[in-house]
């Protein structure tokens, strides 16, 4: 599969939790807990974005990496 | 794995062979060894093959592996680790080596995840501390071994370059997890705290661990969207309580369940063949302590035993490893 847009809903989901999934890479489990700390502490829409588009930013960097891979699929799967 | 207890005169051999090092050991040892490309911190406890084990007449090294293209060694202080992703290779890792108790320490502890970049690429490592049985004589160091230089407030890195065909993965086991107890909340971020939220209502916390019999030994754990996180505790020491790790005020806490064995908990935890392909590992000292790991099997684990691990952030009560592996 290619890589969803940064502007996918997806990425903004898995930051507020109404999208949740089991990752096996414990780099994405560390990102995506403090990413979503980062928008509790300051709920708004530019946090939002900013934190989704770090996400995005860490699958397209990590889109040669099996198990990122494979943590994708499960987001978009 | 290349991870073993060498004596001086070993290490330096390697060392002037060419090998890329990671060292821990004593600072007086650390001090005689020549230039070269190693990074190393202090700690007389390891993780050897045989069992857990002190010493302070033999050093401990990993070597990295031949896969590796290339290294490049690098300093940080607190002006400058926020960098750290953007000089790591794109394909590759770094460790990174930090005294306890120093600015750069701290300054790693509580803003680490906001580095430009952070956890896009593999970061693991560890603190380094002393003897502590002589913490009053001496104090946590790294060293450069590109310079020679011996630091005390920064952070040393070897960042290391693979293939394309090769990938490095960051890894951590913990045996902890939440128990039944109160939700906790601390009202700032930090290595120490006078009050608790319990339930949402403000306590002293040293007089509510006193008063709910809580062990030292069972860390805080927060469950953190999937990432079972620990903070351990440090002392009480003046009606405050201080940790390893800070505590951020955003995060709920409970203490951890009880753990019945220690060292079964720990090594069920390890996946099957995965010591074969590991390259780098650490344990926390309170592990070390707790389990009564010296002279106990570590089920093919081998590395320092540190006051601190690294995997992406600061982590407590844990063993942190690095594997190297194919992409098909």
């Amino acid at each position: 599969m290619t890589l969803p847009d940064a502007n996918n809903p997806v990425w903004e989901r898995l930051i507020t939790g109404k999208v949740t999934r089991e990752f096996e890479l414990f780099a994405i489990k560390v990102l995506i807990s403090e990413l979503k700390h980062t928008y509790l502490a300051q709920p708004t829409e530019a946090t939002l974005r900013s934190c989704s588009r770090k996400l995005h930013a860490f699958f397209k960097f990590n889109q040669n990496n099996p198990r990122a891979f494979s943590d994708l699929m499960k987001i978009f799967n | 794995m290349k991870t073993q207890i060498r004596s001086v005169g070993q290490v330096t051999a390697m060392i002037k062979a060419g090998k890329t090092l990671l060292i821990a050991g004593n600072e007086k040892l650390i001090k005689l060894l020549p230039k070269g490309d190693w990074i190393a911190g202090t700690t007389p406890y390891f993780m050897d093959y045989k069992g857990g084990t002190f010493t302070e007449t033999e050093l401990f090294i990993s070597e990295l592996p031949k896969s590796i293209i290339s290294t490049k060694h690098l300093v940080y202080n607190v002006d400058n680790i926020q960098r750290i992703y953007d000089d790591a290779y794109n394909n590759g890792f770094s460790i990174i080596i930090m005294p306890s108790g120093s600015d750069i320490h701290t300054s790693f502890a509580l803003n680490c995840g906001k580095y430009h970049g952070f956890a896009n690429k593999p970061l693991v490592g560890w603190v380094s501390g002393i003897n502590i049985d002589k913490a009053e004589y001496t104090t946590p160091k790294v060293f450069d071994g590109q310079t020679g230089d011996e630091l005390t407030d920064e952070a040393v890195v070897i960042h290391a370059s693979l293939p394309n065909k090769k990938i490095a993965y960051i890894d951590m086991i913990n045996i902890f997890e939440q128990g039944e107890s109160d939700e906790l909340k601390f009202p700032v971020d930090g290595f120490l705290t006078k009050d608790v939220y319990v339930n949402g209502t403000r306590k002293n916390f040293a007089e509510y661990i006193e008063s709910n019999k809580i062990s030292l030994k069972q860390p805080l754990v927060a469950n953190s969207f999937g990432a079972r996180l620990n903070t351990s505790f440090h002392k009480i020491e003046n009606n405050k309580v201080y940790f390893y790790a800070p505590v951020f005020s955003n995060t709920v806490y409970k203490i951890a369940k009880p753990i019945q064995d220690y060292v079964f908990d720990f090594f069920k935890q390890i996946p099957i063949g995965v010591s074969k392909k590991v390259v780098f590992s650490c344990n926390c000292i309170l592990n070390y302590q707790y389990a009564e790991l010296e002279g106990r099997p570590t089920f093919g684990f081998a590395g320092p035993v540190t006051f601190g691990e690294i995997g992406y952030r600061l982590l407590n009560q844990t063993m942190v490893y690095l594997t190297i592996e194919d992409i098909d």
